[in-house]
């Protein structure tokens, strides 16, 4: 028997093994979320020494080819990047669970690099040890001197309310916010993200950035399900036109809203609901 | 001639359009991509060029910087194979300067290149990586072959820096630049690397080594890689034994031993990398030539070796001009029985542009070989485009000619002085 045909029968036998054990359980690695509301992460308890060194060596690793050295997002790849790296220095993070403009909490830091941004060159780091994400949270917040201003804190950390789960009542209601809050303009009428100022938007670094299509669950970056959308109409999104609809929507009508936009991903989900059909009976 | 061209044309346009419908989606995308979920781009500057963090997660066995996999796949059931494609029309020109032979060319479509590979973690720091390519020559069955197929025990320090990676199986060593961009030349490696002395003695190739030291091959072997980060930003190595071939493998004919080191540096955050490699061993030799009449063929042991130069800088202002080159010689102290020894000495040189970043990219290369006893000259220029259609699909052109000569000696029986041609143009896409 030669090597190649042992080479063979063991490459099969992998194949074999692996897709054996793909439905073990994993472990998502994501330590509890803090309590919405709580007051965490104040600057007067920085990370203690050893944890600093260890991000900055993870930091190396794993976060320098596209975030730079110096956290400016501008790595060796960055340039070739369509979507930019973010650039840490400014302290801007759109993926958060704070009031619009504030920081993000450690955990909005670690939920991105556990996750990573869908269908963007950042991937999830999900398969790097707790302690070394939780110690590159750390040393990603040395970069900006707005986590050591003690006038940012305590971070307004948003209340996600009384989920409202999803019926044709509320996403024919989400439907009616969508075209009342104008996010047609980006989004456009039937949340494709080609609306008439799609084109025309750029970030605060000074990049084109396009609204999500919010019938393509590809498209979007942050939300996995709907309490994410919700959140991110809460929040908004630091440094792009996204605003928050904290202050101008009530928690009711942005679980309703988030509810439309999820089902905008499934025609069947969407025609199901009988959301146009309620909405024409108004 | 013009409607023959414009008749490939239109051919090309149908056959892109075909295979473009066939994709359903941009997201659907190689296996790593897929795996990982984030995008080609993560890794490639246009695929196979690889970039800084695909470098790294090369390095790291496959396997994302920093990370040790604990599970066969991530948190979704992802299908484990990855497919790429790449038909392509080329053409084809070989033409004799001397007028010996009558000049030799053919437009053909290449059908179906296809290429499997699939790759996964087997648990904690276990995984493996396989590559299966489908091989189509016009008139043959399909063949679909383990071109590489090698399990990798990952951040064997256990300190989630995978500078330390075992490998054990059929892989290439890590040599830069082999895979630099994609080639319609089926010769698509530098002349480098397909050199083989062997073809150049006097009694035409029927002298063939039992098992042939080979960069462009695979090689089953064993290795220890990874890259060393606090290094200035990393130190990349790969050392390693192989059995010196890719098929019907007696280690006992064949030893051979390879080492790369790879130092890279930033330049206002654009990479700058040096590296050196040694690639050397024996191999048992035969004239196969004599076995007519039933005559056992003489056996002989040739050793090879291999040392080579390479350095790689990107601009460091814009960042899009990657500008990369390579020094290699080479010697070979029996390739026949006379005990002829044969000095190979060649380099290359290429620019990768990228003109828009996951859109479209031109690059081009000059490569020159000599042999120094022969005095075999050989010289190619490549020229070639990426235009990607969407994230995991891009038409590709490529012109390469090549022109060898080498006067007739006491060594070559024959003057050779030919130039060969190919062009190709076709899509490449991966799902």
């Amino acid at each position: 028997m030669t090597i190649q045909t042992l080479t063979i029968a063991a490459a099969i036998g992998l194949s074999g093994l692996a897709f054996s054990v793909q439905n073990g359980t994993p472990d998502n690695g994501i330590p509890p979320a803090p309590q919405p509301g709580s007051e965490i992460f104040a600057p007067e308890t920085p990370a203690p020494p050893q944890v600093l060194a260890r991000g900055k060596e993870m930091y190396h690793i794993s976060c320098v080819p596209c975030h730079g050295a110096d956290g400016k997002g501008d790595g060796p790849i960055a340039a070739n990047l369509p979507i930019k790296p973010r650039d840490f220095t400014r302290g801007i993070y759109m993926n958060r669970s704070t009031a619009s403009g504030e920081l993000p909490t450690d955990y909005d830091i670690l939920r991105t690099i556990t996750r990573g941004l869908h269908d963007t060159p950042m991937p999830s780091f999900q398969q790097m040890r707790p302690e070394d994400r939780w110690a590159i949270v750390q040393y990603v917040k040395t970069f900006s001197p707005r986590f050591t201003d003690s006038t940012e804190y305590p971070l307004d950390v948003i209340n996600v309310g009384n989920e409202i789960l999803p019926s044709p009542q509320s996403i024919a209601r989400g439907r009616q916010v969508f075209l009342q809050m104008q996010c047609m303009n980006c989004h456009g009428i039937d949340g494709e993200g080609n609306g008439p100022a799609s084109k025309t938007l750029s970030d605060d670094f000074g990049n084109q950035i396009l609204p999500t299509n919010l019938t393509n669950a590809s498209d979007y970056k942050f939300a996995r399900n709907v309490l994410d959308v919700f959140r991110i109409f809460s929040t908004g999104l630091n440094g792009t036109p996204m605003p928050s609809y904290a202050q101008s929507v009530n928690d009711t009508d942005r679980w309703n809203l988030a509810n439309y936009v999820w089902a905008l991903q499934d025609d069947d989900q969407y025609i199901d609901s009988g959301a146009d059909s309620i909405l024409t009976e108004k | 001639m013009k409607t023959r061209f414009s008749a490939l044309i239109l051919c090309i346009a149908a056959t892109s359009s075909m295979m473009l419908a066939a994709i359903p989606e941009a997201n659907a995308v190689p296996v790593f991509a897929r795996k990982y979920h984030t995008t080609c781009f993560t890794c490639h500057t246009t695929p196979p060029l690889l970039n800084d963090f695909g470098l790294r997660f090369q390095a790291n066995g496959y396997e994302l910087p920093g990370t040790i996999e604990k599970y066969a796949q991530a948190d979704q059931p992802s299908f484990l194979m990855g497919v790429v494609a790449q038909p392509m029309f080329l053409y084809y020109q070989s033409k004799d300067n001397l007028g010996a032979t009558p000049t030799v060319s053919s437009t053909s479509f290449s059908g179906v290149e296809v290429g499997l590979f699939t790759s996964a973690s087997l648990g904690n720091h276990l995984s493996f990586y396989m590559g299966l390519p489908i091989d189509y020559f016009s008139g043959a069955q399909a063949q679909i072959n383990v071109e590489t197929a090698n399990l990798i025990y990952t951040d064997a320090l256990n300190d989630g820096t995978g500078s330390l990676n075992f490998r054990l199986g059929e892989f290439r060593f890590s040599i830069p630049y082999q895979h630099q961009v994609i080639l319609a030349n089926p010769d698509e490696d530098p002349l480098l690397y397909t050199y083989d002395a062997f073809t150049n003695t006097q009694n035409g190739g029927a002298v063939t080594p039992a098992n042939r030291l080979s960069f462009s091959d695979p090689n089953f072997g064993i290795s220890a890689f990874g890259m060393i980060p606090g290094i200035a930003e990393g130190l990349r190595y790969d050392i390693g034994y192989s059995g010196g071939t890719n098929s019907d493998i007696d280690l006992k004919q064949a030893h051979a031993i390879f080492g790369a080191l790879n130092q890279t540096f930033y330049v206002n955050n654009a990479p700058l990398r040096i590296g050196a490699f040694y690639y050397g061993g024996s191999q048992l030799t035969s004239n196969f030539a004599d076995t007519m009449g039933g005559v056992s063929p003489p056996q002989w042991t040739n050793n090879s070796s291999r040392v080579g130069l390479n350095l790689e800088i990107y601009d460091p202002w814009t960042k899009r001009l990657d500008f990369y080159g390579q020094y290699l010689t080479g010697k070979d102290d029996n390739v026949d029985t006379a005990g002829t020894a044969y000095n190979m000495t060649g380099s290359f040189v290429g620019v990768n542009v990228i003109i828009a970043p996951e859109k479209f990219y031109v690059y081009g290369r000059y490569d020159i070989r000599k042999v120094t006893e022969t005095s075999d000259n050989a010289n190619q220029i490549d020229v070639g485009f990426q235009y990607h259609l969407l994230p995991n699909a891009f038409v590709t052109g490529d012109y390469t000619v090549e022109h060898e000569t080498t006067p007739q000696s006491a060594l070559i029986s024959a003057a050779i002085d030919q130039t060969t041609t190919w062009a190709g143009i076709g899509v490449r896409f991966g799902f």
